[in-house]
């Protein structure tokens, strides 16, 4: 009963945009607002435009192997053992970002809204219901994506809608008050989450099935640039309504969501905000744990992937709750620590990769 | 896993033994002697008290010798002496008067298949007369004639075509299906009167040999789940199938899953509208409910009267039943979410209110909500079983329990009352009874992880719920398909009935047919 | 203490009844990369029952990267 796995052109756009846009949405404001301040969505912007490079180099490397992932294809062009150099690194460096994004997940939920709930017990579930998901394979995945990101842009969208009478445009003003530098920086720090996970996505995209007539990479480079105007439209709102005060928080819509106040009825509404929050970690776990799974069983020549789901996710699980002592910790980390490792760990082997599959003629 | 395996086995084990005995049953041919036939007849039939056999003697000198056999139960009593008949068709064609009548005339005519006034059949072997007589035949052996006479008169009381109960609407054909499986096939046909309605009939089981008949309209069903339909049909061959809802459950590619993966309906009207739309229906001769296969979650939210009436007024009808649905299933979770961990998301005056109260209740929201639940379901079980006398005392009696008593009592506060009728009333707002018992189950698992852990335990228990029907499939079809794959055009469909005019249109257009392409 | 062993305890026998389930044949190396994960993830558990802070994922990415993190961070941040 069980067919090869494939999924439509439109479905691989959704997969696509529920990773690039389901969880940064909702993180990303607080790191960029502290380090770039008003600046931030030029951050973004410019972050953005780069990474149309990544994605062009990705998509190249998929029309050249359609069938093949991005460690068989590497595998394929450099040779088993340097591969394998290559691949484990970057084995480790997904485990490390997945364990970052369950901790910032569960950190959110401990500080706000449910505080005497321990921590393990939201990485526990939200990775049982991910290990199922992946189980369950790329298909029921996307069918499932398709509305749950509706309704994460759904519920942003109505925050913003719902602060209408609190948008102080003045807030925006002076764009950029301490030079250029931290503007840089913001897009230093936008290199490493979310934009380096496009490389990621290489491991989805052999499941493609492609239909010839409809055009598929356009949409995915306008899903990306709808990404970057998506995420420079929140942080344009999320400094007009909260303004200097921004720049210290860690999660800005939440503090939006908390302001909103239309009649006596719809108040005190964050809760919203928490939901979306819990979908959108979700679906980036969710697909997170399907790329360390196929990156794992590829690498190492595994024939059962379905066996292998449970102990990664149960890697992951220990490690969001080992790894660091205080949510301090965790900020450094994803801000200081992640360019750079994925830098050197994810960009630098694809750059070596792409180079090397241009001096190779591709064998049948 | 196991089980089902275990069940896979079972069947085939059942299949050898069947293909065994076929091979080793013997087809005894009748013999010439009239009494032979009669004492085998005897045998098998002994402790039949039902079965009459009555002997007649015929021709000149009244000679030649015949026996009638049939089951009076189930024979219309008035035809009883078909011999007469028989005798009487031959004088009028042949032969001078009755009397002159002998078994040469007899069988000549019947061998050639002359024309009589009734449809008989020849048989040959002591199985065929066996299963003749159990269908409502009378059969006729003749001394030294090896073959014998069955005519069809098979007479059982029957409801007449009435208005099914459960499935009422304000407009449309008021007809019903019966338990007659060749009266359904007949409602069915002079519906669609097209060469392109394909019916294949087949003989299930060992002991009730019931008539199980499938249609499809050629041209509209999808070949995939056509063939995933015959091959699991194929494969039910010794199974005692009672009603066609056995077949749901041996078809279902997820016994366990609490939704179901099939529609029934008592109406031919909607039988011939599913039709239309690519379904394959199956009847069961002794069972009026027609199954409809393939079933889509979006599909359980539809009644035929959505069709007979007005456009708009429809739309707001079934946005209502979703509404309903989802209502039924999370509403009492919910209220324990919301009143227990994020009071803040209700608005501060009904707040108030609730706190008043709830001021002194003794249990949690959620021991509340179980027991309010548990009376709720326990008086929809129980009304089931009413005798009409006693059915409005009883409803008083819950309505008095359920809601003034417990309040007063301090069992549960007005506000769970409410909560708790208005999930009961949802539920039954969903046409299809069978897709309602999945909210009725799955209510309870939520309002556990609601009260346990609040807002975050009812999203998780949301994604599980999701997680199981995007991956569930109905004869190779996704089940979840105009939400899960996004179609737009049917998506469209699933809140608003569109104009006729555009549906009438949609038949002849592919990309618009839910049944296209399954991804 | 005691509730960190209690989940530990759940998690594993979650996971050896989903191990249990799938039935497919095992082969060698599957088992020996099945293995290794299972004693990193003991490795792990020991640290999270007793809540200490050992060595792990993140100082092992730390060792070559975080001067040249913490270098370029001084850099955007003077």
């Amino acid at each position: 009963m069980r067919k090869v796995e494939a999924v439509g052109n439109w479905q691989m756009i959704i997969l696509f945009q529920a990773f690039i846009t389901g969880s940064s949405i909702l993180n990303i404001q607080g790191p960029l607002i502290g380090i770039a301040q008003n600046g931030a969505w030029i951050s973004i912007l410019i972050i953005n435009a780069f990474s149309f490079f990544i994605l062009a180099l990705i998509l190249r490397l998929h029309e050249r192997y359609p069938d093949e992932s991005y460690i068989q294809y590497s595998k394929k062009l450099l040779g088993k053992p340097l591969a394998l150099i290559l691949g484990v690194p970057l084995l480790l460096l997904l485990f490390h970002f997945n364990a970052n994004i369950t901790y910032g997940m569960g950190q959110f939920f401990t500080t706000s809204m449910m505080k005497e709930t321990p921590l393990y017990v939201f990485h526990f579930l939200i990775l049982m219901v991910a290990g199922l998901t992946v189980r369950s394979g790329v298909e029921v995945m996307a069918r499932m994506f398709n509305g749950l990101l509706f309704f994460v842009l759904f519920i942003i969208l109505l925050i913003f809608l719902l602060n209408i009478t609190h948008y102080h445009p003045k807030f925006l003003f002076p764009v950029v008050p301490n030079g250029w530098k931290p503007i840089l920086h913001g897009a230093y720090v936008g290199f490493g989450f979310p934009y380096m996970d496009i490389m990621y996505f290489a491991m989805i995209l052999p499941f493609l099935k492609r239909e010839k007539d409809k055009p598929f990479k356009r949409w995915m480079y306008a899903g990306l640039l709808f990404n970057g105007l998506i995420l420079a439209f929140t942080i344009v709102a999320s400094l007009m309504i909260l303004g200097p005060i921004a720049m210290s928080e860690k999660f800005p819509i939440y503090q939006a969501a908390r302001i909103i106040e239309i009649g006596e009825i719809i108040q005190r509404v964050e809760s919203v905000f928490g939901m979306a929050l819990i979908i959108g970690s979700y679906m980036k776990i969710t697909m997170m744990l399907f790329i360390i799974n196929e990156v794992m069983t590829q690498l190492f020549n595994l024939s059962d992937k379905r066996a292998f789901v449970f102990p990664n996710a149960l890697l992951v699980f220990l490690f969001s709750l080992t790894m660091y002592e205080n949510e301090v910790e965790l900020g450094e980390s994803g801000s200081i620590m992640e360019t750079i490792l994925a830098f050197f760990l994810a960009f630098v082997p694809l750059v070596i990769v792409t180079i090397r599959s241009l001096f190779t003629n591709k064998s049948s | 896993m196991r089980l089902r395996r275990h069940w896979q086995k079972q069947v085939q084990q059942n299949q050898k033994d069947s293909n065994n005995s076929n091979a080793n049953k013997e087809k005894t041919d009748l013999s010439t002697d009239l009494k032979k036939n009669e004492t085998a007849l005897k045998d098998i039939f002994v402790d039949c008290q039902d079965i009459v056999y009555h002997t007649y003697q015929f021709s000149k000198e009244f000679k030649e010798q015949a026996l009638v056999v049939f089951c009076e139960t189930i024979v219309q009593n008035e035809k009883a002496n078909l011999l007469k008949e028989v005798m009487q068709d031959l004088v009028t064609h042949e032969v001078g008067p009755a009397t002159e009548i002998d078994l040469f005339d007899v069988k000549r005519f019947f061998i050639k298949h002359g024309v009589s006034s009734r449809a008989f059949e020849l048989v040959e072997t002591q199985e065929e007369v066996r299963d003749k007589i159990l269908e409502g035949h009378i059969v006729i052996l003749f001394h030294n004639w090896n073959k014998a006479l069955a005519f069809d008169v098979f007479s059982v009381e029957k409801r007449p075509v009435g208005e099914p109960q459960n499935e009422v609407s304000i407009i449309g054909p008021r007809e019903g299906t019966i338990e007659n499986l060749t009266k359904n096939i007949g409602l069915i046909r002079s519906r669609l009167k097209t060469e392109k309605l394909k019916f294949t009939i087949k003989n299930l089981g060992n002991n009730t040999k019931a008539k199980a008949a499938y249609a499809y309209l050629e041209g509209s069903v999808p070949e995939d789940t056509l063939k995933e339909f015959k091959k699991k049909f194929e494969k039910v061959n010794e199974e005692e199938i009672l009603e066609t809802s056995y077949f749901a459950e041996l078809f279902e590619d997820s016994t366990f899953s609490p939704f179901p993966q099939y529609r029934t309906t008592e109406r031919p009207d909607v039988a011939v509208s599913a039709l239309l739309e690519g379904k394959i229906i199956a009847l069961l001769d002794g069972t009026p409910t027609i199954l409809i296969c393939p079933g889509l979650f979006t599909e359980f939210f539809q009644s035929p009267s959505d069709y007979y009436q007005r456009t708009i007024f429809s739309s707001l009808i079934r946005s209502l039943r979703i509404i309903g649905f989802i209502i039924s299933l999370t509403l009492p979770s919910i209220y324990i979410a919301l009143s227990t961990f994020h009071s803040e998301l209700i608005p501060t005056v009904l707040l108030m209110a609730i706190l008043d109260t709830r001021e002194g209740m003794p249990f949690p929201a959620l021991v509340e909500a179980l027991i309010m639940i548990f009376f709720f379901e326990l008086l929809q079980e129980a009304g089931l079983r009413l005798p009409r006398p006693i059915g409005s005392a009883v409803s008083i009696v819950g309505a008095l329990v359920i809601g003034d008593a417990a309040i007063n009592a301090g069992i549960a506060s007005p506000m769970m009352v409410v909560v708790v009728a208005l999930t009961g009333i949802a539920s039954f707002s969903i046409p299809q009874y069978d897709f309602g018992t999945s909210a009725r189950i799955l209510r309870i698992p939520l309002m556990f992880a609601a009260a346990v852990l609040g807002g975050f335990g009812l999203m998780i228990g949301f994604l599980l719920i999701y997680l199981h029907l995007a991956g569930l499939r109905s004869l190779g079809q996704p089940y979840f398909a105009p939400l899960g794959p996004i179609r737009r055009g049917v998506l469209y469909e699933f809140l608003f009935r569109s104009p006729l005019s555009i549906q009438l249109r949609r038949h002849q257009r592919d990309d618009l047919s839910p049944n296209s392409k399954s991804k | 203490m005691t509730e960190p062993i209690i989940v530990i305890v759940i998690v594993y026998l979650f996971l050896g009844y989903c191990r249990l389930l799938d039935r497919t044949k095992h082969q060698r190396r599957e088992n020996v990369i099945y293995i290794g994960a299972l004693l990193l993830s003991f490795y792990l558990s020991f640290l999270f029952i007793t809540g200490t802070d050992g060595f792990n994922l993140n100082d092992l990415l730390d060792w070559p990267f975080e001067m040249p993190a913490r270098g370029i961070l001084k850099f955007f941040t003077s």
